[in-house]
Order: C-alpha cells, then structure tokens, then sequence
C-alpha cells in the first residue's frame, strides 16, 4: 500500500502541471464563456519567450504583416529590385536576461497575449454559438504552435529550474521539491481566485456578468473590462505553470499542447465553474497516471493498454455520464447563429462540367496538379463528414480524422491480412468507422456544443491509445500495407498502369476512381440535405425541443447524423490508406482532427459545396499548390497561415469561404444586370432567378441579427443557440 | 453593413500582406526555400554543367529537422566552393516535407517522376515508409538515409551511411557488459512502434550477452518522467540505456534521473548529444553511441567540419547534424565513384551506376568508421556500415572511450524470422 501512496505522490509532478492549466480554463471560461484549447499553447509560448530572453536577451517578434515588404513584391512583379527594411525575428534586449526579469518579461507577454485574445477574438464573437469560438481556439492553439516553429525551429531549448529540485523525502521516496513549492503556488493561486471570486466586488461582478450580462450591465458592470482583467489573469497562470513545470516536461511546441486535454477533463468534471474541483481533479489525474504505471508493472491481472494514458479520457467519460449536460450556459444578451445551410439541389449540367472539367486534370495535368486534385478530394470527402455532423446537425466533432483512421487500418487487416477482395473490404472498413462514431454519437444524446467538443477530442485520444496503439485489427502504431484496388482485373490504385497519360505516378485510374467515390459521397450528401432526414437534422440544430415537439425522434436523428459522418469519414479513410499504400497513425493523429475540422470550418461547414473549398485547404492540395506556385513555398508558414485564416474567417466570415464567394458572386453578379438594366433603359428591378440561386436574400432585415434578441436563459435553452 | 464589408476586406488585406511579408522575410527560415547549392557557390566553381543531387528534408511543421538540412547545404557549399567534382557543382536540390506524410509523398513523387533525378538523398525522412513505397516503384536508390527503426535497414535500394539501430545498438551492449562490465541494464524507450521495437531488441541483446534487462517504457505524451523511472526500480539496476523517441526527451529524462540521485553510468543514443544539452550540463557524464568521427573531440574531420559550418553557415554539430553531415559526405563519396564509372560523363552517371557506386562502395567512409560495404548483409541490404563506437561527455568534451566495434549483424536475420 504505501508504494502505491508513493506513486501517487510522484504523481504530483503531471498533477501540478494539469491542476494549473485546468484552474485558468475554468477562469477564461467563467470570464467569458469560451473553452480555450489555446490556453496550453500561451502556456508553451510564455516559456520559449522565458527561455530565449535567459539564454539569448532575444525577444521573438511573431511573423506579422510588413507593409514595406508588399511595396517589394509589387514592384519586384515589375522588374524593379528594392531592398526595404523588414521586421527582424528577434530584438535583442542586450545581454542575456537575469531569470526574475525574464519571468516578468515572459508573464507580461502571457498576460498581453490573454488580453490580445480577449480583444481581438473573443470579444467579437461573445454572441456566436460555441462552435464559432471552439473554431477561434483551435486557430489560436495552431498560431502559436506554429509561431514558435517558425521563429524557434526545433532545436531543444533548455529551461533553468528557478524552483529548488533537492529531494525531499515523504512516505519512504524522493521527491524533487520544485513539485511542493509548484503545488503550493497552484493552491496559493486557486485560494486567490476563490476569494476574489466570493470575496471581492470585482469576482462578484464577474459572476453577475455570467449569470446574466443584460442585468449586469444594467447595474453599470462593464462585462467586457471584467473579461479581459481575467483574461489577463488566466494568461499569466498559464505562462507562469509553463515556465515552472518546464524542467519537468521539457519544452517543446507540442507538449503543452497536449496537456490540454487532462486540464479539460479536470475542468469539465468542476463544470468550468468550481475552481477548487478542477485543480483537486487535476493533481488526482496526475497521482492517477503515476498510480497505473506502477500497477501495470506490479499487477499483472491489469491489461497492457496503456490505462494510464487513458485515465483523462476515462474522467471525462464519467463526468459526462454522471452530470449530463456538463457545462453550464452563460447568460448572454443575444446568440448568434450557426452558418446558415443553404438550400442546395444536384444540377447535372454544371455537374457534369466540373466533373469532366476534374477528369481532364486527373488525366492530363502535370503529375503535381493531379496528386493535388487527389489530396484535395479526399480531404473534401473528410470535411463532408464534418458538413454532415456539425453543418446539418450542429454537433462538434473533433474525431473524425480518427474514425478515418478505424477504416484505414481495418482496410489493412481485411485486404492485406485477411484477404478480402475490393470493394467488399473497404465497404465493410467504412461500416466498422460507422459502428464507432455512432458509440461516439451517443454522449450527443445529452451534450452539445464545447462540451461535446471536448468528448469527442478525447474519444479522438481514445482511438489512439486503445485501439492505434495496440496489437490487433487497428494497430496503427506499426506500418500497414494496402494493395492497389483492383476490380474484375482492373488495377486503379496510385501506381496502376493506365492506357492514357504521361505514365507518372500517381495513376490517373487512381484518380478517377478517387474522383468517383467523392461524387458518390457528394452526391449522397446533397441528397441528404434535401431529404426529410436532413430537414430533420437542420430542425435539430436549430432548436432541439422546438424539433422534438414538432415529433422530431432527437435520438434516432443525433445517432444517424454521426453514423452517415462516420461513414463517410470511413471512406476517406480508406482512400488515404489507398492513397499511401504504405501508412501508419501518423496520417490520422489527433492534432490532425482539429486541422480536419478548421478546414472544414473555414470551407463552409454547413453548406456542400464548401466541402471542395475545404478540401482544397489540406496540405499539398489544389488550393496549397496554387498559392505555392503563384506565390511562395508555405513550408513552415503553412501551419501559421492556417490558423490565422481559421480566426478572420471565423471573425469576418463565419459561414466560410463558400457563402462568402457566393455571397459576392451574387453581388457582382447583381450589379452586372443592373449595370446593364440602367445601359438598355430597363426599369426592371426584380431580381432574376439565377442570382437567388447563387445565394438567397437573407429573410431577415438588413443590419438586424436573425436570431431574436433575448436573454438566453440556461434552463430553457440548449448550448448552440438557433440556426 | 459597410463597416463589416470594410473589415472583412481589411482583414483580407492584413491576411495578405503578411504573406507577402513571410515571403520575402529575410530571417532565414521562412519555408521551404529551394536551396539550391549552385546558388551560393556559383561565383567559386568552374562552369561545366552542375550534377543534381535531390534531397528530402522533414523541415516543416511541430517534428522537423531543418538544422540537419542547413548542415548538408553548408558541406556541399563548401564542396562545390573546392572545385566540385571535377569541376561540376554539385546542385543541392532540397525538397522540404512536413510532418504530414502527404508532403513526404509529394516530395517523393516528384523526385521518382523526374527522369533527371537518378537517386535521392534522404536527410532526415521519419515518415519513411511513404518514401521507401514511392521510390520502390520508382526504381530509384536512396543515398544516406538516416535510420529511425529497424525496418529502415530491411528497406532494399537504400544505402546508409549511419549505422542505425542494429550496430549502435550492439555496440552500446557490448560496451556496458563487457567494458562496463554491467549486469543489469535499465533499457528506457518510448511507448510506440519505434520504441517498442528498440525495446524488444535491447532487451534481447542484453541477455543474449549475459545481462539482465529491465525494459522501462514511458509515453511521450506524459507530463513527467519521475514515476517512469520510480517504478524501475533504479537500485535493482547498474547502469541505464536510454534511447529517446524525440530530442527534447533527453532534458527531462535527465532531471527526473538527477531528481533520484541516480549515480550509475547512463548511456544513451547520439541524439541526446545536441549542443543544448551539451551547454546545459544536463547530460554531463553520459556515454553516448556514436556511428561518426564527427562527434570525437579531437578529430580532424570535426574541427574541418565545424570550420566548413562556420563559413557556410552550417549549425552547431551535436545530436542528428552529426549522422546527416556523414551522409552528405557519403553522397559525394558515391557521385565521385559513380562519376570515375561513367567515364567521367555526368550523362551517363544513371540509376544503375549510381546503385553500383554505392553497392560497391567499401570506404573508408569519410569521417567515418573504417570499415564499410554496401550491400549489407541480407536481409539488411541497406546496411553498409555496421561499425560504431562509444564517447562520454565530459564538460563540453566528447572523449571517445573505446575503439570501433564491427558488428556482425548477420544473426539478427533469424531474429526477425523468429
């Protein structure tokens, strides 16, 4: 017994680190009602900033906009070569820092960075439904990542201790002290925030705005000041755990990152509101992990399937379970709404173009064009599965890239291990993704929005460890092998020879096939959209109860919507294991889920067709090897880039690249015929049927929300808001 | 209305303008620049026609290798600044992958389907299995791959200057239980395909030579490494082996070693021999394996190799910078065989004779170990070198401990079967 209260002792060390992360995701939360996955990723930024000012006196300046650096290209496009100033990647601030000015120097920024966050994201999307402010952190946690990739590479940066590492020893072992004076600071700053919270004016006034920001600002509070000061605060917390527990974990952009997901789970199971909860939570996931390691080894009735990297995900599933509708809604003044879903129908003309138009590429171009063109439909048959499940029924998925990967290994285990013949294999891979997303499906029955985005990214984590990790028919740790399909003696894999084309790889008969299932999956969805289901899932997402009176079955919608995602994420997975022929979890990881899924935001996740512009956003696809080729290579820019894009788009566009390029095609459109009415003297001023079609006249009044303005009481409501 | 339409067209703008900006950002790193070698030493080098060599890279995205990069260009810089080869610049062709492994394909794809490209050589390429399927097809051999696994050395066609896994391993073996004289070995590798296997391997080197293994598995996604190590049972083991998944492991493993008072040799893979380290003090003592002269203080091959870096901008040479510089060295090694086998024609410097150059390529290896030969034994056909030795970090000195140990590799093939 007493090894095991030792080990949970040496848990102390995660804990800490947890526990801290998880006490400033329930102060942002309770600020300003957003889950913010970015929160480990100030957390990793703060402590590079801490490091680079100790070693070097060097401040890194993040890639930012260079006006002068415009001017260049301009000109450079005309021939004319003139060397202006650019913004330097670091200053250097003198000598090497001493460690106490770094540590202000490094929680400043931490701080600057929660209020820059505050002001320039959140604030704006304080009325959007949840989904649009998952979308901004996951962009904010991939601008950082990539920020330090950018300016700080990989090389490994050593962190100095500043707390004390002799052992100190309890309960018969060692343990370094730095974890006690970390622990104390995490309880010193967790009996802080409670008492400002219950004490002060400024934490009442905090919880007023919470509960209810419309009597709050009645009463004179200013929400948006109150927010920002604890913005401020949650961003030196994270900088400050960062820094601390950087001799303990090493400092990498990719680690803090991903101690994020146990921080949620603590959080999640104090409801993003008790902070004592979250950091008791946090420190006994830490002993919990410290605890299984020991009992792997020592009891050998416990299985080998890596239990104590589960354990966040086994909190979060019991939290869910035993609370149900975990976190509670803010009362906000208005909602915003969901992406719209526009109408859409099949037309067979503009079809058939485009699809002779994908053909023709697939056959003709340069090799580099066609990989693109394969890239860039699978990745749209993997955002369709998004458009279906988050889109049509207002549900965030963050495990869609993993339920491919299920299909993609399965795929291996039947073709190549057990020797069943295409397509029979693949369909059945697909159907098993199903079986899971629909498993994965059913905590939607009680939750949505942020905490359904939660679930669903450690169900993500789940797959990983359990299933991708071990032995069996979804190893993925391992490199899997998956032969050219072929059907009735006709090979149409990547290296299939094909009787038209320049004979480089990959093969057009592979791209025609991959072309011909994405029609299918697209066609499929169109029709879904139209269907009563589909009205059925729109009706769902726009008010739960509203479709459940109106003899909506919730259940039997919720659990179709994720099966039909699973499925066709299934089949992208299968054309990615295609694709490859040789693969292995590095195609399906977790972080790639969440690049999936603001791919698909950014594309247009509720309409159809934004699936193309989706697709067309995934690396080394049309849209990436365009830019490439017209512009620059991204390289490590790609990443930055992307993140940035996920937040203006979610800022100024938030129904995706596809409503705006209709909603201006529309508008130019419109201007032509008018422009030509006025030319020929035609007073008409109806507008014709094509231009409704591009985009339809929003039914509400200009310069009004559509939603209707009223306190969202959280008894009454669901998470997402109305459509 | 107007005011949102005026933003979002700002935002576009900003959007744009820090594009161009990244674009044209003198930092040095912004993205996948197509560094060409003949670029930077056309002024030095004669004017006959440049000789490809095509690279892949991992430099973009979270896992990336862009100083093992930096360090191949710096050395063929310096090359081509020489005179090249015969006269010939050697133009460095750098494809940069992320850690995606569609980008690993599509660096792949373009080197198999460009009829110039007679071979490729691969810096630091984990997402190997992409590369091997792509190239297979292709029938093109790959020149200087740096081994993660042990599939990388089952791989045909490939032709390695690093020893990797099998002989490094060995060598760190035979070292701790013959020299050491160490019984009970700690074997600590990370929880996934790669660790696993070294795992499995260590493991078994260590009995088959008369030890004790006791194999510690750790997760590199956990938080702290002080339970790892705890659970081991550090008394019950004499010395131990650690054999990172990634470079920024080798900072905690050490103070979660230092927090337990651990006082036994500790042993681990060249990687944790990056200059942070070294700088640090962090890994002080250690005796690492080495498969190059390049990280023996003393050498002659270092010192020019750190001159050639500080005068082509090359980086510091610790961790991988050292195995991916003795593979650059390797790939003219090869092109100048090829070349003397062509007849001195670069036209005719083929697939064929690229692959033969290498196949009958029997060093010394530059900067390397004296004894080399391609093919390897099978079924490790890509394993041309099968030497290493062990040195020991001593301040910022790496002192070589024993002489270059030749490992028969040969018996491990009925290992595998098993």
């Amino acid at each position: 017994m007493e090894t095991y209260l030792q080990f949970m002792l040496l848990g102390l060390g995660s804990g800490v680190i947890f526990a801290g992360l998880a006490l400033g995701l329930v102060l942002t939360y309770r600020a300003s009602g957003v889950v913010n996955f970015a929160h480990g990723a100030i957390a990793m930024y703060s402590t590079y900033i801490f490091s680079s000012l100790v070693d070097d006196g060097q401040y890194p300046i993040p890639p930012l906009p260079n006006l002068l650096s415009m001017i260049e290209a301009v000109l450079g496009w005309f021939g004319i070569q003139v060397d202006l100033p650019d913004i330097p990647p670091f200053v250097q601030l003198g000598d090497p820092w001493s460690w106490p000015m770094a540590l202000i120097g490094a929680l400043a920024t931490a701080g600057l960075l929660g209020f820059l966050f505050h002001y320039l994201v959140f604030r704006p999307l304080r009325y959007q439904p949840p989904l649009s402010k998952v979308v901004a952190s996951v962009g904010l946690m991939l601008m950082l990542q990539a920020a330090i990739v950018v300016r700080f590479s990989n090389r490994p940066r050593n962190v100095a201790g500043l707390l004390p590492q002799d052992g100190v020893d309890v309960l018969g072992t060692t343990v370094p002290a730095d974890r006690f004076y970390l622990l104390a600071a995490i309880l010193v700053a967790t009996a802080l925030l409670y008492l400002v919270f219950q004490r002060t004016k400024f934490g009442i006034k905090t919880r007023a705005a919470a509960e209810n920001e419309q009597f709050a600002t009645l009463l004179g509070i200013s929400a948006d000041r109150i927010a920002a000061v604890n913005w401020i605060l949650a961003g030196i917390l994270a900088g400050l755990v960062g820094i601390l527990a950087a001799p303990i974990t090493g400092l990498n952009p990719l680690n803090m990152t991903l101690f994020i997901i146990p921080a949620l789970g603590a959080a999640l199971v104090a409801r993003f509101q008790s902070f004592w909860i979250a950091v008791w939570v946090g420190l006994a996931i830490g002993a919990g992990q410290s605890l299984l390691q020991i009992m792997e080894i020592r009891l050998p009735w416990i299985p080998d399937i890596n239990l104590s990297q589960g354990l966040p995900l086994v909190v979060i599933a019991v939290a869910m379970m035993a609370r149900g509708q975990v976190l509670p809604s803010r009362g906000a003044i208005e909602r915003g709404r969901l992406p719209m879903a526009l109408p859409t129908r099949i037309r067979p003309r503009l079809m058939t173009f485009w699809i002779l138009f994908a053909a023709a590429i697939l056959i003709w171009a340069p090799f580099v064009w066609r990989q693109a063109t394969i890239n860039t439909l699978i990745g749209a048959v993997l955002a369709l599965s998004l458009i279906v499940v988050t889109g049509f029924s207002g549900h965030i998925s963050l495990a869609q890239l993993s339920l491919a990967g299920i299909a993609a290994f399965m795929l291996s285990s039947l073709a190549t291990d057990a020797g069943w013949p295409f397509p029979l294999a693949p369909i059945f891979a697909a159907l098993v993704a199903t079986g899971f997303g629909i498993v994965i499906g059913v905590p939607a029955l009680r939750v949505r929005g942020a905490s359904l985005a939660i679930i669903t990214l450690a169900a993500g984590v789940a797959i990983e460890v359990f299933l991708f990790k071990s032995d069996g028919w979804f190893a993925g740790d391992s490199t899997r092998h998956v032969a050219d399909p072929s059907l009735f003696g006709i090979e149409f894999g990547p290296n299939s020879p094909f009787f038209f084309g320049d004979g480089k790889v990959p093969s057009p008969a592979f791209g025609l096939f991959v072309l011909f299932m994405f029609t299918l999956a697209f066609v499929a969805v169109i029709r879904l959209r139209q269907s009563m289901l589909g009205e059925q899932m729109l009706a769902l997402r726009a008010n739960e109860r509203a479709a459940a009176a109106a003899g909506v079955n919730v259940t039997s919608i919720k659990l179709a919507a994720f099966g039909i995602a699973s499925f066709l994420a299934g089949i992208g997975g299968t054309l990615t294991a295609y694709k490859f022929g040789t693969f292995n979890m590095a195609s399906f990881g977790v972080l790639g889920s969440l690049s999936v899924f603001a791919f698909s935001y950014l594309g247009g996740i509720a309409t159809v067709s934004g699936s193309l512009y989706a697709g067309s956003l995934f690396p080394e696809s049309i849209g990436t090897l365009a830019f490439e080729k017209l512009f620059f290579p991204l390289g490590r820019y790609e990443a930055y880039l992307a993140g940035l894009f996920l937040i203006v788009t979610t800022l100024v566009q938030p129904e995706g690249i596809d409503v705006f390029d209709r909603r201006e095609r529309r508008r130019i459109g419109w201007g032509f015929v008018l422009l030509w009415r006025k030319a020929t003297g035609n007073p008409d001023r109806t507008k014709p049927d094509w231009v409704e079609r591009i985009y339809p006249e929003p039914k509400h009044k200009k310069g009004m929300r559509p939603s209707p303005p009223a306190t969202v009481d959280a008894a009454t409501t669901h998470e997402d808001g109305g459509s | 209305m107007k005011k949102i339409a005026q933003l979002r067209w700002l935002a576009i703008l900003a959007v744009f303008a820090l594009l161009v900006a990244a674009c044209s950002s003198s930092d040095g790193d912004g993205g996948s620049e197509d560094t060409s070698a003949s670029e930077t030493t056309a002024t030095t080098v004669a004017a006959k026609d440049p000789i490809r060599v095509p690279a892949i890279n991992q430099e973009d995205g979270v896992t990336a290798f862009p100083d093992e990069g930096l360090a191949v260009k710096a050395i063929f810089d310096w090359y081509n600044a020489q005179g090249g080869l015969d006269g010939h610049p050697l133009e460095f062709d750098l494809c940069t992958a992320g850690d995606d492994p569609e980008s690993t394909q599509s660096c792949a794809q373009a080197i198999a389907n460009d009829d110039s490209a007679t071979f490729v050589h691969s810096i630091m390429v984990p997402n190997s299995a992409t590369l091997f399927d792509v190239m297979a097809n292709a029938e093109k051999p790959i020149l200087a791959h740096n081994q993660f696994d042990i599939p990388d050395a089952l791989q045909p066609d490939v032709y390695a200057s690093d020893p990797g896994l099998l002989p490094m391993a060995t060598t760190l073996m035979l070292y701790t239980l013959e020299d050491l004289g160490l019984r009970n070995i700690g074997v600590v590798v990370s929880d996934d395909e790669v660790g696993r296997g070294t795992g499995d391997f260590l493991g078994f080197l260590v009995e088959e030579y008369g030890g004790t293994p006791t194999i510690i598995t750790y997760d590199a996604s956990v938080a702290d490494l002080l339970p790892v190590f705890s659970a081991a049972d550090l008394d019950a083991i004499d010395g131990i082996i650690f054999v990172p998944t990634s470079v920024e492991d080798c900072g905690p493993a050490s103070q979660a070693l230092k927090s337990l008072s651990f006082d036994k040799p500790i042993l681990g893979g060249d990687a944790c021999t990056a200059q942070t380290y070294v700088d640090s003090g962090n890994v002080d003592g250690w005796i690492f394996v080495v498969g190059t002269t390049l990280l023996i203080d003393g050498d002659a091959g270092r010192d020019q190799t750190i001159a050639i870096f500080d005068e082509y901008g090359g980086p510091p040479i610790g961790g991988l910078v050292a195995p991916a510089s003795m593979g650059a060295y390797f790939v003219i090694d090869v092109l100048e065989a090829a070349y003397e086998a062509a007849g001195n024609d670069i036209t005719a410097m083929t697939e064929d004779l690229i692959r033969e150059a290498a196949l009958g390529y029997t060093g010394p290896l530059t900067l390397g170990p004296e004894v080399f030969g391609c093919p390897g034994v099978d079924p490790f056909v890509g394993l041309c070198n099968t030497s290493a030795t062990v040195v020991q970090l001593e301040g910022d000195t790496f002192n070589l401990l024993t002489d270059w140990y030749v490992v028969d590799v040969e018996p491990y093939a009925a290992l595998l079967e098993g």
